[in-house]
């Protein structure tokens, strides 16, 4: 395992988790990735990612009420848990304070092409 | 929707539900269900189920594996694996050759797979295809020549709605001229492929919308629609939707809609579609006319009624509008799926692309037989090699393995040996697929999400093809005796050596029949670009005529046309010979003839100014062709050889003959014949063909034609200088002669190519067997050789020992296909009433190609066990 960090897909996975609350499940969840971060990527993809994050702690699941368009199967609701929210704040704190010290001249120095 | 298309195919929930930890597996598959659910919604069924393939298989990774209890099995199974992973490596050379046999075989029989499934498709993605039929109109004015076309009277549709409950609805196409023209930003353009319909349209046929709306496309008037690839061709951009264009015919008209392209498997193809809503006065006229012909129409039928059923009702429906007429004019129904495969007989379709049934067949069985290939290289070596292998199978069975577990560990070196040769076929046809479609004309997509919907028949191939190959050694190498194996008795092998030589010769007769075909092939096909018409084709740049205007001063245009430099002649027809429109018909009929009086004949009717002579070089056979004073020749006429003895007249010149039909009868007198030329494709034979003077009362004058000498793109642009004084609404359209010859035989060119492509492949496939069979009897037998050599014999004799069972199966070989190469070449050639006639020498030559093929391929191994130190072979014991 990696440890506490977390790989890109991976916090894009949590973060939609928590914008989906409390209605966050695989098809869910794809569907926003694909509409909100453009991104299309496998059910497996999506699935083995939660299952991963269910393990490290940061994401909590259970079953849910079966409906008829899955076939009569309950679905699995994703949320949150604390370590989960820790790991997300360092994460963007972490971002917000390298940003906030990047000199001026990077930008201005920005080469075209 | 119906219910049976929501429920997902059952296999994928097998899968899973065998591969994933049980923990996982309900929400998985409630989760593609739902998918599943959501994709039938917005797309096709084979769409729908090609992207739950693919998040089915996205699923197959470690990390879902089940922990399973039963780990004996598994052990042993990796034993197996590792066992099939050892004997490749141990003999690369032979595993080389069924790889790539196994992976060229897999990827061609893939695309042909591909392209015959798309030939049966046609018209399937409707979502109502089932209960959409084509009308067309069978013609028995003529008793003994019946005839079909594509089109129908037009107000036929709507009566039918009107009578009979079962028809929900009818589409009608038609096209009041042939090109529409329009300006966009003050240049002309026209298109041909185009149709006025109505907004039904888009509630029977799904074409896709990519912008606009197919609820209100053609609510309003002047509205129309165009195609995805009209738009970027004559726009340069795609969202047009509220634009308008300016026509000639019609004024502005607004963009309502823009289409995805068409599939590539609908028959039917346009670029712009204009709604029928305002009704403009002459459509009305035209559509609601019994006199009137030419729409294309297509209806609904209701879901719970059949086409039977609605044809035994209609016994009085013609009588009641038609009256008389209904005795010789009555309509079919085509279903629409149909239509792609089964229009050859019917004239004036809207798909000028057909396709044809026998080159399913030809292609479906050359993807067979290059499987057959590779999967007879793999039996002959896995048997043959099966006496190396004896002392691990005595070894084995000693140890306790049953037959059956010595049977699953061949099948899983076939499995091992298929997978790689699979994975191979997978790269090669990702290469391939772009070279194909320009080869075949066919649009086959080749980004990933295709791939994975292609993935499905190649698993398919490939899990057959590993099976097919597996399980005969399987069964044989399982069956040796313990004690034997062990002894050092090497395993004969008779019936497995029969079965080998029964193989090879097999082998050799589908390589024998692919060289006699692609010989005779292209033989055919340099014929018929080679063969003398009876006239000068090179060089020939056919004008169409478009307007009235032109056609009114068609003669001071022609001079101007004939003064450009560079141009040697002008002529002026109703048709050009070879041409690819319909010819008009007529009867004739002569007091002159030797037929029963009032007996007529149906020939073929053109009209020719004087220049046409000059143009294309035809021969006179006798008499004189038309002069200058156009005035004297409107009632001449000239016939073709032909046509003089259809007629059976003995003195031709000077005689009468009555041209009936068309669009005014004449009288004509006839002043010349003129030698027989090819004036349609060398799939019809030359028939009567009457030749009359441009202004004769049957046609009118339809193309210039001019024979270029010299620099063509300056000639087309001073052509076109010429043409744009005379036609102000038109841009001029125009075409070389010889490539629209072309064009005639392109499903030929095209089959050819492919055809050419899979017996390539099959021969080589055969070939890679061939070579390794041959190095291993050639290794089996080298102690022999040693003997031999020792005791005296030459390299000459030890060669022909080698190679003459070899040439014994060509021989047999060659006996078999010779008939069924006949038979098959034969059947193609039919289809041209000119073809070439390939004698003995054919045949002959395609055996011996074979048999040096065979003797190449033999000869490297032969060569240097026959020249190799008789000590090496014999010193070990």
């Amino acid at each position: 395992m990696k440890g506490t960090n977390l790989g890109e897909f991976e916090e894009l996975l949590m973060l939609m988790v928590a914008n989906l609350y409390p209605d966050a499940y695989g098809v869910a969840i794809r569907e926003a990735m694909k509409l909100q971060a453009n991104r299309s990527v496998a059910m497996g993809a999506v699935h083995v990612g939660l299952s991963r994050l269910e393990e490290k702690g940061y994401l909590t699941s259970s079953l849910a009420e079966a409906t008829h368009e899955r076939g009569g199967r309950r679905k699995r609701l994703f949320s949150i848990t604390t370590s989960g929210k820790n790991v997300l704040e360092e994460n963007m704190e972490l971002r917000n304070q390298l940003w906030s010290t990047v000199p001026e001249l990077t930008w201005k120095n920005i080469q075209f092409g | 929707m119906d219910k049976q298309a929501q429920v997902p195919p059952r296999w994928g929930e097998r899968l899973l539900q065998w591969f994933c930890a049980e923990d996982r597996v309900e929400e998985i598959l409630g989760d593609l269900d739902e998918y599943y659910f959501l994709y039938t919604e917005q797309y096709p069924e084979w769409r729908a189920k090609g992207y739950y393939t693919y998040h089915v298989l996205s699923y197959l990774r470690l990390y879902n594996w089940k922990k399973r209890q039963n780990s004996n099995n598994w052990s042993m199974f990796r034993n197996y694996l590792l066992i099939a992973w050892r004997s490749i490596i141990k003999n690369p050379g032979y595993a080389a050759i069924n790889i790539i046999g196994l992976a060229v075989g897999i990827a061609f029989s893939t695309l042909m797979y591909i392209y015959v499934s798309n030939e049966l498709s046609y018209d399937s993605f409707h979502s109502k295809s089932d209960r959409l039929y084509r009308i067309i109109t069978v013609d028995k004015r003529v008793p003994d020549d019946v005839r079909q076309y594509g089109q129908i009277v037009p107000p036929v549709g709507p009566a039918l709605v009107e009578d009979y409950p079962e028809v929900v609805g009818q589409i009608r196409l038609y096209q009041p001229n042939g090109q529409v023209v329009f300006d966009i930003n003050g240049e002309k353009h026209q298109e041909r492929e185009w149709f006025i319909t109505h907004n039904d349209f888009f509630k029977y046929f799904d074409f896709e919308f990519l912008y606009g709306d197919a609820q209100t496309a053609f609510t309003s008037p002047k509205s129309m629609v165009i195609t995805e690839k009209a738009a970027q061709k004559y726009f340069g951009h795609k969202d047009l939707v509220g634009e308008v264009l300016e026509t000639g015919g019609y004024g502005p008209v607004t963009i309502t809609g823009v289409l995805r392209d068409l599939p590539e498997n609908s028959h039917l193809k346009f670029s712009m579609l204009f709604s029928d809503v305002d009704t403009n006065e002459s459509w009305a006229d035209y559509l609601n006319n019994w006199q009137s012909f030419g729409a294309y129409t297509y209806i609904l039928l209701d879901e719970n009624s059949n086409i039977s059923d609605l044809n035994n009702k209609m016994a009085d429906f013609g009588e009641r509008y038609m009256g008389p007429m209904a005795q010789v004019m009555s309509i079919e129904y085509q279903a629409i799926r149909d239509i792609y495969l089964d229009s050859e007989q019917i004239e004036a379709g809207i798909n000028e692309k057909t396709g044809e049934i026998h080159y399913i067949y030809i292609f479906g069985s050359l993807g067979i037989f290059i499987l057959l290939i590779a999967s007879i290289n793999y039996i002959n070596l896995a048997t043959a090699k099966a006496t190396f292998r004896a002392k691990e199978i005595g070894v084995r069975k000693s140890i306790g393995a049953a037959r059956g577990q010595l049977a699953i560990q061949f099948v899983t070196e076939s499995f091992v040996v298929t997978g790689l040769g699979y994975l191979i076929a997978t790269g090669i046809l990702v290469a391939v697929l772009p070279y194909f479609n320009a080869m075949a004309d066919t649009s086959f997509a080749v980004d990933g999400q295709s791939l994975m919907i292609y993935l499905l028949p190649l698993t398919a191939i490939a899990v057959t093809i590993a099976l097919l190959s597996g399980t005969y050694p399987a069964l044989y190498l399982s069956k040796q005796k313990a004690a034997d194996t062990l002894k050092g008795e090497v395993v004969s092998g008779k019936s497995s050596a029969g079965l080998r030589k029964g193989l090879v010769v097999f082998q050799f007769v589908l390589t024998i029949v692919m060289i006699l075909s692609t010989i005779v092939i292209s033989r055919q096909l340099n014929y018929v670009n080679n063969k003398a018409l009876g006239f000068n084709e090179e060089r020939l740049l056919v004008i169409d005529i478009n307007s009235r205007n032109v056609r009114a001063q068609f003669q001071t245009m022609k001079n101007e046309l004939a003064t450009i430099p560079g141009v040697d002649a002008v002529g002026v027809s109703s048709r050009v010979p070879m041409e690819w429109k319909n010819i008009r018909e007529v009867f004739m009929k002569s007091d002159y003839s030797q037929l029963a009086p009032n007996d007529s004949i149906k020939s073929y009717l053109m009209g020719f100014d004087e220049g046409m002579m000059e143009t294309f070089k035809f021969d006179m056979a006798e008499g004189s062709y038309f002069g200058s004073n156009s005035a004297n020749d409107s009632t001449r006429i000239i016939l073709n050889e032909a046509a003089v003895e259809a007629l059976k007249l003995t003195d031709p010149i000077g005689a009468r003959v009555s041209v009936l039909g068309g669009r005014g009868s004449y009288n004509g007198q006839v002043i010349g014949v003129i030698k027989d030329f090819n004036f349609q494709s060398l799939h019809q034979k030359i028939s009567p063909l009457i030749i009359g003077a441009w202004n004769n009362p049957a046609s009118m004058i339809d193309y210039f034609t001019l024979k270029v000498n010299g620099d063509i793109a300056r000639v087309i642009d001073a052509a076109a200088a010429v043409h744009d004084r005379f036609d102000l609404n038109s841009p001029m359209e125009y075409h070389f002669l010889d490539q629209q010859m072309d064009k005639n035989y392109e499903a030929e060119q095209r089959a050819g190519l492919i055809f050419k492509l899979g017996a390539a492949l099959s021969i080589l496939v055969a070939c890679l067997g061939l070579f390794g069979l041959a190095s291993f009897t050639i290794q089996k037998k080298s102690k022999e050789l040693g003997v031999r050599k020792v005791l005296g014999a030459g390299d000459g004799q030890l060669f022909v020992l080698l190679s003459s069972s070899f040439a014994k199966q060509v021989g047999v070989a060659f006996l078999i296909a010779t008939p069924i190469g006949y038979y098959v070449t034969d059947q193609w050639l039919s289809a041209f009433e000119y073809h070439i006639n390939p004698g003995v020498g054919t045949f002959v030559l395609s055996g011996l190609i074979a048999a040096f093929i065979a003797l190449v391929t033999i000869s490297y191994r032969a060569y240097k066990a026959v020249h190799s130190n008789p000590i090496d072979s014999l010193k070990y014991e």
